[in-house]
């Protein structure tokens, strides 16, 4: 079974005016039809306004559908008595840290789901002291939380959400406000979750290099779906990615540029050591001039 | 004539659970027309540095020369140094609050006391100069894209004239078109006005590919100071301060140490592939 499914998804932000009267209709999700299947890890791109935390915030439930539908495990998200349940499938980690964190302490914080969801006391206990484990951020458990870094914060958000034992988290820009420690931190604690503990990522960014790990790459544009395919065929296309204002890695942009000025490279190159391995296979350094 | 900071050193909460010595002896000469990056993990002390820079924060101990005055003087104007030094704040658009784009603009000639016509001259050319589209000048603020929106809050600093503009991280949270749009627009600012640039950034690739010089802050001290070639030549060390090289540094070396005679201190895709050619190239002829 897909853990989300989304037909035909449309989505209309309706301004009214004071009396009431629609004012403007804007489109921010124009038609999606999407599949994601348990324990695939997903990466949504695409510029500012392109519609794609408006298609994550449809997950898990906090938007209804103009038209179409939204299912999460199977519950049509226009059903109001699974709410509940759909929300506790789909955790949601949002960009700002600080505006996810309500406790003074660490692990009330990432206690308060499991308690509002009814958990009994001893198992929100164990489930606090796990999803803590998971994230790195046991030995913070007693700590007040604004006191941590951007990245360790946006563990203890991740933490708050693992607690409740979801099947599937959605983040939007977890790392856009973090540093580059930070968003390795909060990447790699993504990564681990969905390998080790099999949980379904959506992954929002405008960081490419965030992204070559996925399992698939959804690229939006004007609300719509309009690349799809794994990191390597996505970054293949460097042509059509930045006509969508998005961007390559830098090794991806100077292999093509390498390509196009006659070096035979391999296209969808994504990381320093591909780039590396498709050197000393086209041109070994024992045939370059100078070295001699 | 430039910025002189001689032995500053800055700490906060003195006395306290939490007290910080958050600048150490940082002594630093930021000449006029320099497009200087600022670069440093969080807490490293870089945005303390730049609020001492316009006089927001006061050295604990320590000097700052602006124009060869000492700014700690009691007869120098801070209202004055605020003018010259623009700062534009992280996520400078939260800071929006007028009713039109160029109300807002003209918040800052307004509170510096020029006559309303200079104020007007100066929020529609500072609007120019960061590009927004004039159709957008009596729209409210808040109906912006989040990359105009920075835009409007970017030209509320230019309208006062400063001579030395300050931006801390002013490319968070935009995709990467937007980025670059702003990066251009500042680049220009800076060739076309000869105003002088500091860039306050966590994006290594954007730090390399415009400014002439990189200073990076570590436990409150300036770490590293010089082109990007010679910082980034020390990306070991970056990386041990929790901070990195663009990627394309790292290929250089990588392809150095697998015996290609290139040299390895390329810091944009421009230069590494001008570089790899030039060796590839030899080894064909």
């Amino acid at each position: 079974m897909n853990m989300i499914r989304t037909e035909n998804l449309v989505h209309e932000y309706i301004r009214r005016n004071e009396e009431g009267e629609v004012e403007s209709i804007s489109q921010a999700v124009g038609g999606v039809t999407l599949e994601v299947a348990k324990g695939d890890f997903v990466a949504i791109l695409g510029h500012n306004g392109s519609g794609k935390s408006t298609l994550a915030k449809h997950i898990n439930a906090l938007l209804e559908p103009t038209e179409g539908s939204v299912w999460v495990k199977g519950m049509d998200t226009a059903d109001e008595t699974k709410l509940w349940e759909i929300r506790q499938s789909a955790g949601m980690v949002f960009q700002n840290p600080d505006n996810q964190i309500i406790a003074s302490v660490v692990e009330e914080d990432v206690g308060f789901g499991p308690e509002n969801m009814g958990v009994p006391t001893e198992e929100i206990w164990r489930r606090v002291e796990e999803s803590l484990k998971a994230v790195g951020m046991l030995e913070y458990r007693s700590h007040s939380p604004n006191r941590l870094s951007g990245g360790q914060k946006q563990r203890v958000a991740i933490a708050g959400i693992m607690a409740m034992k979801p099947d599937c988290i959605v983040l939007d820009e977890p790392t856009a406000m973090l540093d580059p420690n930070g968003r390795k931190e909060v990447l790699r604690t993504v990564r681990e979750l969905n390998r080790q503990e099999g949980v379904t990522v959506l992954l929002i960014t405008h960081y490419m290099e965030e992204v070559i790990h996925a399992d698939r790459v959804i690229v939006m544009d004007d609300g719509k779906i309009v690349m799809q395919g794994t990191p390597r065929q996505i970054f293949s296309r460097v042509d059509e990615i930045k006509k969508y204002r998005l961007d390559v890695p830098q090794v991806t942009e100077l292999a093509y540029e390498l390509r196009r000025s006659g070096v035979n490279l391999p296209e969808g190159i994504l990381t320093v050591e591909e780039f590396l391995e498709a050197i000393k296979k086209e041109a070994p350094a024992y045939k370059t001039g100078t070295n001699r | 004539m430039a910025i002189i900071l001689d032995k500053v050193n800055y700490s906060y909460s003195v006395g306290t659970a939490y007290e910080k010595h958050a600048l150490k002896d940082v002594s630093l000469v930021l000449n006029d027309g320099e497009f200087i990056g600022i670069i440093g993990h969080t807490g490293s002390g870089k945005s303390t540095l730049i609020q001492h820079l316009n006089g927001l924060e006061r050295a604990t101990s320590g000097t700052i020369y602006y124009n060869g005055r000492d700014i700690y003087d009691t007869d120098f104007k801070m209202k004055e140094l605020r003018g010259k030094v623009g700062l534009v704040f992280q996520y400078p658009e939260h800071q929006l609050f007028e009713t039109t784009v160029l109300e807002d603009v003209k918040f800052g000639p307004k509170n510096q006391g020029l006559p309303p016509l200079e104020v007007d001259l100066r929020a529609y050319e500072a609007l120019k100069q960061v590009g927004m589209p004039e159709e957008l000048y009596d729209a409210s603020p808040f109906e912006l894209s989040g990359g105009q929106k920075r835009r409007a809050a970017i030209a509320g600093v230019l309208a006062m004239k400063p001579e030395v503009l300050i931006l801390d991280e002013p490319t968070a949270g935009l995709d990467p078109r937007g980025r670059d749009e702003i990066l251009d627009q500042i680049a220009a600012l800076h060739k076309e006005q000869g105003i002088t640039v500091i860039l306050v950034s966590h994006s290594m690739e954007d730090v390399a590919n415009y400014v002439g010089r990189i200073i990076v802050m570590n436990h409150g001290q300036v770490a590293l100071d010089g082109m990007p070639k010679e910082v980034f030549s020390h990306y070991r060390e970056l990386e041990s301060m929790g901070l990195s090289a663009p990627q394309v540094t790292y290929v250089m070396n990588g392809l150095r140490q697998a015996g290609y005679p290139v040299e390895t201190s390329a810091t944009t895709v421009e230069e590494a592939k001008e570089e790899i050619l030039r060796v590839l190239g030899q080894g064909r002829e």
